[in-house]
């Protein structure tokens, strides 16, 4: 019965031949290793992201009189509730991690130049589209931390001339963290930005599937085979260990996504003691922290985004290999070390 | 290579120093206060966020009036006014404190709050505030004593019951309605304490434990759910671990 279906849609749009070229068949360097699988993680994680953020969906109330006893309801009461925003929660922080580890791997091994100029461009738009819904998916909540780190995480623009004021009041939609800031943040954290990211890793994939999978640099034998079934069942092994970390944390380590200013519901007339960003934004906050002026602190972070989004039309030179290159790898690894001195240092601070 | 690598050492090493001088300090107080505001730093206001002006009025963000009366400023409250200002959020413990003969001899050099939970470095209250060196400062310790061992076995469950409520809410539980209760059964036990009599004591005992047996019963439920969590992770993570492994396996046999 299902063949037969399958057979009728076949005959008219052709659909086991695209499988079969785009996917099954589609040749793919026969020397790529577990770095080549966390793009397939990704996906699999955005997926996971979607569908629990979708089941949240469901009981959650967009309002500041409503959301922290809505969250309560969904993990104290709702069948399951608990697991799913655990999972969501924690899926977002892995989701991060694995990004990182995607976009340096990349950077190692020069997959980000010519002719994949285009796919980098779109990796970082991906990740500063990640960025944000996690900024905008910390409010909803509406829990001490939530709104404290919101007012603080939205007050920055705010040195930079001119324009910062209004920035500030276009952002949160008044002069406070408010329902107007809590309405706006809900609308990109489930609708713009999903919509957005959906789009961006398309076209990422789409990209990758014109340009095909860059070779490993560290080899010189070009064979390529099938992605299916080798390099299918080789992510799916990747996907299910990712999985179990992440499983690991939800059910043994929860407490990592909810510290205690969490649990409390936000107070605007109680400033908590500690205000600090979630972890990924610890490196930045520090940054701010320590240079005397904010508008430079948030100048010099601009200036270093740029350069790492136009690194494939800054670095022009064909060289793959990373032990050619120690200038750039040096680079890399003082940036990837700078970042967690100052995540660690921001949450000491 | 050495030389990148001195570079990057000593990049980091300026970077850090250049953030080294920049602590803000808050509230304002604390900029002259500064044997008050290290007491205070280790104390369980701190912890709970009670600042300098919920005790002693003034502004705590602003120089020019953070010793203002327009502000409330009191400034050192006498020591005959420290329960009334003590009371204003502690309400049971000024009450049975009024009752106790500590309140009675207040007058005569007797104690007041601070005596025995100090200015500025008040910790959470517990049994070990009875002690020969702080009680034997004044009278003997016989009787301290006794109201002590009134109270031990109750102190233990409310030590035990707090550290384990604070184990769920860190899980993510919503623990508010337990909290509450516990809360206000803990402090109806302490404030007792400040009456310093050990019949009563004797004879609230059994009440303010079956209130904490109600509490433990609500407890134990939840972390019969944690433990219930646990078991079926570990099977879950199991089953995505012996998935991996089957997957792998038969990619090496292909």
């Amino acid at each position: 019965m299902i063949k037969k279906i399958i057979d009728a849609i076949d005959e008219r749009i052709g659909i086991r031949a695209d499988i079969k070229e785009q996917l099954t068949e589609y040749m793919v360097p026969s020397r790529m290793n577990f770095w080549y699988s966390l793009g397939a993680v990704l996906l699999a994680i955005f997926t996971i992201e979607i569908m629990t953020g979708i089941l949240l969906l469901i009981n959650y109330i967009p309002s500041v009189k409503e959301a922290f006893d809505s969250v309560a309801l969904i993990t104290g009461t709702i069948p399951f509730g608990w697991l799913v925003r655990r999972v969501h929660v924690l899926g977002s922080y892995l989701f991060i991690i694995t990004l990182f580890l995607h976009m340096i791997s990349v950077l190692f091994m020069g997959a980000y130049k010519k002719p994949r100029e285009i796919q980098w461009f779109l990796g970082c738009m991906i990740f500063g589209a990640v960025m944000f819904t996690c900024l905008a998916g910390y409010l909803l909540p509406w829990s001490q931390l939530s709104y404290w780190a919101t007012t603080v995480g939205t007050n920055f623009p705010s040195s930079i001339p001119v324009i910062g004021g209004f920035m500030v009041h276009l952002v949160r939609g008044g002069e406070l963290v408010s329902q107007s800031t809590l309405s706006r943040f809900f609308t990109l954290h489930v609708v713009v930005i999903p919509l957005l990211l959906i789009f961006l890793i398309g076209a990422h994939i789409f990209a990758m599937h014109r340009t095909g999978v860059s070779n490993p640099p560290w080899t010189t034998d070009t064979t390529k085979i099938p992605f299916y079934p080798k390099f299918f069942l080789g992510d799916l092994t990747i996907i299910y260990i990712f999985l179990a970390i992440l499983f690991f944390f939800v059910f043994f380590f929860p407490q990592i996504g909810f510290p205690p200013d969490t649990l409390v519901r936000a107070n605007p007339l109680l400033t908590p003691e500690h205000i600090k960003p979630e972890w990924y934004f610890l490196g930045s906050y520090q940054v701010i922290k320590i240079i005397p002026n904010k508008f430079l602190g948030i100048s010099l972070q601009g200036v270093i985004v740029a350069l790492i989004f136009l690194l494939p039309v800054i670095d022009r030179c064909e060289e793959r290999r990373v032990w050619k290159r120690p200038i750039f790898a040096s680079c890399v690894i003082f940036a990837v070390v700078a970042y967690v001195v100052l995540t660690i240092w921001g949450s000491y601070s | 290579m050495k030389k990148t690598l001195l570079l990057i050492s000593a990049m980091l090493l300026l970077f850090a120093a250049s953030g080294m001088a920049k602590e803000q300090p808050y509230p304002i107080c604390i900029k002259c206060h500064v044997k008050q505001a290290a007491d205070w730093k280790q104390s369980i206001h701190y912890e709970n966020g009670t600042y300098c002006n919920n005790c002693h009025g003034g502004n705590p963000n602003d120089a020019a009036t953070a010793m203002s009366p327009d502000f409330g400023f009191i400034g050192v409250p006498k020591k005959k006014d420290i329960p009334a200002l003590c009371g204003k959020c502690h309400v049971g413990v000024e009450k049975n404190y009024l009752m106790s003969v500590h309140n009675i001899a207040k007058n005569e050099n007797g104690p007041e709050c601070a005596t025995c939970h100090t200015y500025h470095k008040q910790k959470k209250a517990n049994i070990s505030l009875f002690s020969r060196d702080l009680c034997g400062k004044c009278h003997e310790y016989d009787r301290a004593e006794r109201i002590k061992n009134a109270m031990i076995a109750t102190e233990n469950i409310v030590g035990d019951l707090d550290s384990r409520i604070d184990d769920l809410n860190s899980n993510g539980y919503n623990i508010a309605g337990i909290k509450s209760i516990f809360f206000s059964v803990r402090n109806r036990f302490h404030s007792l304490t400040h009456v310093v009599d050990v019949k009563l004591i004797e004879g609230e005992t059994s009440n303010i434990q079956d209130n904490l047996s109600k509490v433990d019963k609500d407890v134990r439920v939840l972390e019969k759910r944690e433990s219930s969590r646990k078991k079926f992770g570990v099977v879950f993570i199991g089953l995505l671990l012996a998935g991996a492994l089957a997957v792998a396996l038969y990619r090496r046999v292909l």
